[in-house]
């Protein structure tokens, strides 16, 4: 659990707590996020520590220990809680949010304050000047001389009168970096030639102008050019105090603070994410491009394969023409159509596929009988079974009930027994087992054949394959039967898996969910 | 000297400091780097024999990350919309911070861009959505500051609306 950057935080904070922070806590400061669980022990830390402390915490310390600020805070009174000023360190003010999750963690997010404060200080501390009572004209000379010596600290100050502004002090060296001049109408100052933005920050200052009562108001950042190409970010602060209204602005001197903020991370992240987002869905419409193309193409194809094997067969049927082949004429011929009837029947498989990707095919769930599909798949297998000398045995649970689209799980049978029939020697046995029992229903497909080896079986169910099995009669395979297998069992939401062993026989097992 | 309020309004990282910087110093750069806060650029153009200045505000993105504050807008003459022809969803983004602008400003004009014309191959912004667009009779132009593409005409444009419309 070592201390992350604040780079890794957005990626590992929960959605309502990444949502606060962006929401709630100001973008520039180098925030420091503490997490301590429902007892208040520390859990997790991020961001710049030794900021506010002299060592890092130890996870499962309580937090009061560690942070003696937070002493009582835990678990908020209302939910978050914000703090203000609150003095962590000697010289060191921050604003405190604390937040409980749902899951009954507490966030604590430290904002660094340092700066406000320092602007805010010796103002509270005319207040309480002049709480005590001092002598009128002292106060305000003295209210002006305590704003005039910041720009030592990087301030400049100004006193806003009726028609424009008055410099308190000097200018500060900032100022003559971003090359700022200082524009005099009549005798006082135009400030908006210089800080264009405080045109509308004016908007919002005015309310603290105006007000019967001392305030301040804090404006947005804005940004200026220094001569040496770096820019600076500038902040205002609008002052209403003892019926005079002050002007101050600062830089926000902490360079690493604004690059290092998360906003700019968290816009980047944003933008990576939205690319990825655009890719996926090209991908997909190239995907289903695809899809279309190979459906078209292999529903073209269908006639002309089909016209080929009518030829053979009228060939092969043609007994004068017969009589006159040699032996390795009529091979070729049966060669022939048995190449093109293979062809026939992978490209009806990729026709099926291409429209199961489509999504070309909606599922009409009915009822139907188990008898009715084991007959119907014993039918389409007959043949083969038969040349093979396979025995097919269909076992049925009374019980069994079964809610499913007739054709496509048929289709999918079919293509598991036509597979078995494939790898099941002569004189094997094939058995299309329909079973209910407490854990549920299964449709299994068994055979005694060849089996399979675990590579075999990790890749059996990925669509398309470049590796297919030869079958016992030296049967090719097509690479796609079992991949039309598998979309048609999740379509179905059922799921499929398969137990063998090489030359252990192979068991397909369909879980049916009602 | 005549002063014209200019305002960049867009999503994020559509391209609104690299129009700018296009125009004012006609440079262009291929890091992002994000805007936080108001940068204010100047340019002093001649139009019709008039000198005009403009002070073109350069927004923060509008965001979940951050919320532009009508504020900012007050006093604007005229204004941007950026959009990024690359994320379709910064259309409706620019459409949102519209209704804002043309509220505060009074219906200042303004000039929807539509930015990386030089992205064809990622492009998503279907020519129906530019005809809609211009369809509500506003000026649609698709710019690149990267190739300085349109650049300096959409601002001369806009001034000249914004002058017309004295
Ligand atoms: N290819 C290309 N990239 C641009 C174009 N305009 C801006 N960019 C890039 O888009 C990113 C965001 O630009 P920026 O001006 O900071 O956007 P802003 O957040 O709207 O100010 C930067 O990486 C720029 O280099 C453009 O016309 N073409
Ligand atoms: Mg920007």
């Amino acid at each position: 659990m070592a201390q992350h950057t604040i780079n890794n935080m957005i990626r590992e904070f929960s959605e309502p707590v990444i949502k606060y922070i962006l929401h709630e806590i100001p973008p520039y400061v180098g925030l420091v996020v503490l997490q301590a669980d429902q007892d208040a022990k520390i859990k997790n830390w991020y961001g710049p520590l030794d900021k506010y402390f002299d060592s890092l915490p130890v996870e499962n310390n309580d937090i009061e220990e560690y942070a003696p600020f937070l002493v009582g805070m835990l678990p908020p009174l209302v939910n978050p809680m914000v703090i203000s000023h609150i003095q962590v360190k000697a010289n060191t003010y921050a604003e405190i949010h604390i937040l409980a999750d749902e899951y009954n963690q507490n966030w604590i997010f430290i904002i660094d304050q340092t700066r406000q404060v320092e602007i805010i200080h010796p103002i509270i501390q005319l207040f309480n000047e002049e709480k005590l009572g001092g002598i009128t004209d002292k106060k305000q000379s003295s209210s002006q001389g305590t704003l005039s010596a910041l720009y030592l600290l990087d301030y400049m100050s100004f006193e806003k009168m009726s028609d424009g502004y008055k410099l308190l002090g000097n200018t500060p060296t900032w100022f003559e970096e971003i090359n700022g001049k200082l524009h005099f109408s009549a005798k006082n100052i135009d400030l908006t030639e210089t800080f264009p933005f405080l045109e509308v920050f004016h908007y919002e200052a005015e309310e603290i102008w105006n007000a019967p009562h001392d305030g301040k108001f804090v404006s947005g950042l804005w940004e200026e050019n220094k001569k040496n190409d770096e820019k600076i970010y500038l902040q205002a602060l609008a002052l209403r105090h003892i019926k005079r209204n002050y002007l101050l602005i600062k830089p926000l001197n902490d360079q690493s603070d604004i690059n290092d903020g998360f906003i700019q991370k968290a816009r980047d992240q944003k933008l990576t994410l939205d690319q990825l987002a655009s890719t996926e869905k090209k991908l997909k419409q190239l995907l289903s491009f695809k899809d279309q193309f190979v459906s078209i193409i292999s529903h073209d194809l269908r006639s002309p394969i089909g016209a080929v094997i009518g030829l053979a067969n009228l060939l092969l049927s043609d007994t004068l023409l017969l009589s006159k082949m040699n032996i390795t004429q009529l091979e070729l011929l049966s060669d022939i159509k048995n190449e093109m009837l293979r062809l026939l029947d992978y490209n009806d498989k990729l026709f099926q596929w291409s429209n199961l990707e489509l999504g070309n095919f909606r599922i009409t769930r009915k009822s139907i009988l188990p008898e009715h599909i084991a007959s119907y798949v014993e039918k389409m297998q007959a043949a083969k079974l038969r040349d093979k000398n396979i025995t097919f045995i269909k076992e049925i649970d009374p019980d069994f009930t079964l809610n499913a689209d007739e054709t496509l799980l048929g289709n999918a049978l079919n293509n598991l027994v036509g597979n078995a029939v494939k790898f099941t020697p002569s004189g094997g046995t094939i058995a299309l087992t329909f079973i209910k029992n407490r854990s549920g229903s299964y449709i299994l497909v068994k055979d005694n054949g060849m089996g399979m080896d675990d590579e075999t079986r990790n890749y059996l169910f990925s669509g398309f394959t470049r590796k297919t099995t030869v079958g016992t009669f030296g049967e090719k395979g097509t690479g796609l039967g079992l991949g039309i297998v598998k979309k048609i069992i999740d379509a179905h939401d059922f799921s499929i898996k398969v137990e063998s062993e090489t030359g252990q026989g192979s068991t397909f097992i369909i879980k049916i969910i009602d | 000297m005549l002063k014209k309020k200019i305002a960049m309004l867009g999503a994020f990282a559509v391209g609104k400091t690299s129009l700018v910087q296009q125009y004012v110093n006609s440079i262009f750069s291929e890091k992002y780097q994000t805007t936080i806060g108001v940068k204010i650029d100047q340019k002093v153009v001649n139009l019709n024999e008039t000198e005009i200045t403009l002070m073109l505000w350069d927004l923060y993105g509008d965001d979940d990350f951050m919320k532009m504050k009508p504020a900012y807008l007050i006093g604007s003459s005229g204004y941007l919309l950026v959009a990024d022809g690359t994320r379709a969803e910064t259309i409706d983004v620019a459409l949102t911070l519209h209704e804002m602008a043309s509220e505060v400003t009074k219906n200042a004009p303004f000039i929807f861009l539509i930015n990386k014309s030089d992205l064809k191959e990622t492009w998503e912004i279907e020519p129906e959505t530019i005809n809609h667009l211009k369809s509500k009779g506003w000026h649609v132009m698709i710019t690149s500051a990267k190739d300085n593409n349109l650049v300096e005409e959409a601002f001369t444009l806009l001034t000249q609306m914004i002058l017309a419309k004295q």
